[in-house]
C-alpha cells in the first residue's frame, strides 16, 4: 500500500504563515507542524481541511527560550527549570487535542551525553503521558543519539496504547548507524520524519552531522527503510522534515522547493512492494 | 579468522565443573566457562585449564532474585553478595570477565535510582578488582539498553550476546548491531523462536545448534560486521535428545556443530 506523503509546513515558511497552498499544489497530501499554541493549531487545522491537507501529528518543543535555554534534557534533572518546557509539552497535547489532530511526538533527551535516567525524569514523563492519555492524544518518542533513553521510556510505557514511536530515519543514520529502530519499535510508530545525511561524520564523530538533507541528496538507504516498514506494518504518512533554507533557498524558489521535495517523497513512497 | 570454541563447564549433570575440563578438552574445545563463585574453586579450575591448555573465559555470576535489584529494600543483598563473590572469584583467578543478567521476567519491575545505585556498585566493585562486567540480553531491550548506555564510557562494562534469548524473546532485535563492538563473550543455543500458542511460555530451550532454527549464518555475518572476533560459547548442558549418549559423544556433537557455526 502506497503511503501518503507529508511535509513539516512551519519548516519553510515564515512563522505562522505555512504555505499550504504551496504545499498541496506541490502534491503533498499531509502536513506536520511544530506549533504547540491550541488557537495557532486550530487555525492551521482549519485551514487544512478546508484545501484537503491532513494536519497528521504536531512536534513538541524540545527546548523553549523563555526565561531562557530550557532542554528536554531539564526533564531528567531534580530540580524546577522543566517547568517552561513541560508547560509547552502540555500545551502541544492540549493543542493536538483541540484541534483534533491527535498526535504529537516529543525528544526523550539530546546530544550524546545525555542525562542519565533518573526517578524524577521518568516521573515527568509519566506525567505528561498521563495527561495525554486523558486527553486522547498519542504521543510518539522519537529517536535520536541514545538508544537506551528512548527503548527505556517505550518499555515502560509498552502497555500503554497512546504512546508509540516517531522513526526518524536521518537520526538513525548519521547518529546510530547500525540501529535499525523498525526493528525494534517498527509495530508501535506513529509517525515519520524523513530526511537525508552522510552518516556520522568521518574525520570528526562528535560533529552534529544531522543535515536534514532533501531525501537522495545523502546516501540513506532508502528501499531497506520502506521494506522494514512493509514488514512492520507501518501505513501512516512519509512526512519530510527539511526546510526551504540555505543551499535550498539560494537555489530554488519555495514553488521549487515543495515541488522537489514532493518528487522525491514520492520516489520513496513508490518503493513499497505492498499492493 | 579462525575464533576459539567453547562450552559451559557445567555441560556434564552429575560431573563437577572440575572434573569436566577433561572430557572437554579431549573433544576439542578451546575455552569453558564456570558458574561456581568460589575462590578456591574458580582457582582451582583456571590452574587445570592452564595445564590442558584451556581457557577459563568468563563466569556467569547468579542471577535467581535479579529483579531485586530494581526493588526497595533489602532483599537484593543475597543476590549482591554473589555476585561479588563471583567478581572475587574472577579476580583471584585471573578470569577476565562476569556475566550478570539485568532483571527476568516479561515485566521486571520498572527501572529506577535505587537499582542504578545498585548497579553503579557492582560496577565499581569489578572495575576496582580489573574484572569487565557483560550484561547479557534476555527479554527486556529497554532496562538492558539503558545499562549499557549508562556505562558506555566504562570500558570494564561491555555486552554478553546470547543468540538464543534473541531469538525467543526478542526476535527482531539484533543486539550485534548496537552492541557487536562491546561484546565480551557469548552463550550459543539453540530453540524455535517465541512460542506461537502461547507467547507467554518461556520457549529459552537451550538445544543443541542446528537443533533449532536460529540463522546461524546470518549471526556470523553480524559478527563479523559489527567486530567480535571473541570466542563462540556454547551454552548447552546434556540432556533432552542427548539424555542416553555418552558425555564423550555429547561434547563430540557439541564441538562439531559449534564448529559448523565458527566455519559459516
Amino acid at each position: 500500500m502506497k503511503r501518503k506523503t507529508g511535509i513539516f509546513a512551519d519548516l519553510s515558511s515564515d512563522p505562522g504563515q505555512p504555505a499550504l497552498h504551496m504545499i498541496k499544489d506541490a502534491g503533498f497530501e499531509t502536513i506536520a507542524s511544530d506549533n504547540y499554541d491550541v488557537e495557532t493549531v486550530c487555525k492551521l487545522k482549519n485551514e487544512c481541511d478546508k484545501i484537503g491537507l491532513e494536519l497528521t501529528f504536531l512536534h513538541a518543543p524540545y527546548y523553549v527560550t523563555k526565561p531562557f535555554y530550557i532542554h528536554t534534557n531539564e526533564f531528567w534533572r531534580g530540580d524546577l527549570t522543566y517547568i517552561p518546557l513541560y508547560e509547552a509539552t502540555i500545551s502541544t497535547i492540549d493543542a493536538a487535542a483541540e484541534s483534533g489532530v491527535g498526535t504529537m511526538m516529543m525528544h526523550v533527551s539530546g546530544g550524546w551525553d545525555a542525562p542519565p535516567v533518573t526517578d524524577i525524569g521518568l516521573s515527568h514523563f509519566d506525567r505528561v503521558v498521563e495527561y495525554a492519555m486523558k486527553r486522547g492524544v498519542r504521543i510518539g518518542f522519537e529517536n535520536l543519539r541514545n538508544v537506551g533513553n528512548l527503548a527505556a521510556i517505550l518499555e515502560r510505557y509498552e502497555r500503554v496504547s497512546n504512546v508509540g514511536f516517531c522513526y526518524d530515519c536521518g537520526h538513525e543514520h548519521c547518529y546510530t548507524q547500525g540501529v535499525r529502530f523498525l526493528d525494534l519499535f517498527g509495530k508501535k510508530t506513529f509517525c515519520t520524519h524523513m530526511h537525508d545525511n552522510w552518516g556520522l561524520d568521518k574525520v570528526d564523530p562528535t560533529k552534529d552531522a544531522d543535515y536534514h538533507l532533501l531525501p537522495f541528496d545523502g546516501e540513506i538507504d532508502y528501499q531497506e527503510i520502506i521494506d522494514l516498514m512493509d514488514k512492520y506494518g507501518y501505513a501512516g504518512p512519509l512526512t519530510q522534515e527539511v526546510g526551504w533554507g540555505g543551499r535550498y533557498r539560494e537555489s530554488m524558489t519555495q514553488e521549487e522547493f515543495y515541488r522537489t521535495s514532493h518528487e522525491r517523497m514520492e520516489r520513496i513512497a513508490n518503493m513499497t512492494k505492498e499492493p | 579468522m579462525e575464533r576459539k570454541l567453547g562450552i559451559e563447564a557445567t555441560c556434564l549433570p552429575g560431573v563437577t565443573e572440575y572434573d569436566a575440563l577433561d572430557k572437554i578438552k579431549a573433544a576439542g574445545f578451546d575455552a569453558v566457562f564456570g558458574v561456581t563463585n568460589d575462590a578456591k574453586t574458580v582457582c582451582g579450575m583456571k590452574d587445570k585449564c592452564e595445564k590442558l591448555g584451556l581457557t577459563l573465559e568468563f563466569l556467569h555470576a547468579p542471577f535467581r532474585g535479579i529483579n531485586d535489584f530494581w526493588l526497595s529494600g533489602l532483599a537484593y543483598r543475597g543476590l549482591r553478595d554473589g555476585i561479588k563473590a563471583s567478581i572475587d572469584a574472577a579476580a583471584a583467578a585471573g578470569v577476565p570477565v562476569v556475566v550478570m543478567h539485568v532483571s527476568s521476567g516479561w515485566f521486571p519491575p520498572p527501572i529506577c535510582d535505587i537499582g542504578f545505585a545498585r548497579f553503579d556498585d557492582m560496577v565499581e566493585y569489578a572495575a576496582n578488582r580489573g574484572v569487565k562486567i557483560a550484561f547479557e540480553n534476555l527479554r527486556k531491550l529497554g532496562n538492558l539498553a539503558v545499562i549499557m548506555e549508562r556505562y558506555k564510557k566504562i570500558p570494564e562494562v561491555g555486552f554478553c550476546y546470547d543468540c538464543g534469548h534473541e531469538h525467543c524473546y526478542t526476535e527482531t532485535v539484533h543486539f550485534l548491531d548496537m552492541y557487536g563492538a562491546r561484546t565480551l563473550c557469548t552463550h550459543i543455543h539453540d530453540n524455535f523462536g517465541r512460542s506461537k500458542e502461547d507467547k507467554w511460555k518461556d520457549a529459552d530451550a537451550h538445544l543443541m545448534p542446528f537443533d533449532g532454527d536460529i540463522d546461524y549464518a546470518d549471526m556470523m555475518a553480524r559478527m563479523r560486521r559489527f567486530g567480535y572476533n571473541g570466542t563462540l560459547t556454547l551454552e548447552i548442558t546434556k540432556g533432552g535428545a542427548y539424555a542416553e549418549v555418552s558425555d564423550e559423544e555429547f561434547l563430540a556433537i557439541a564441538h562439531e556443530r559449534i564448529a559448523k557455526i565458527a566455519a559459516l
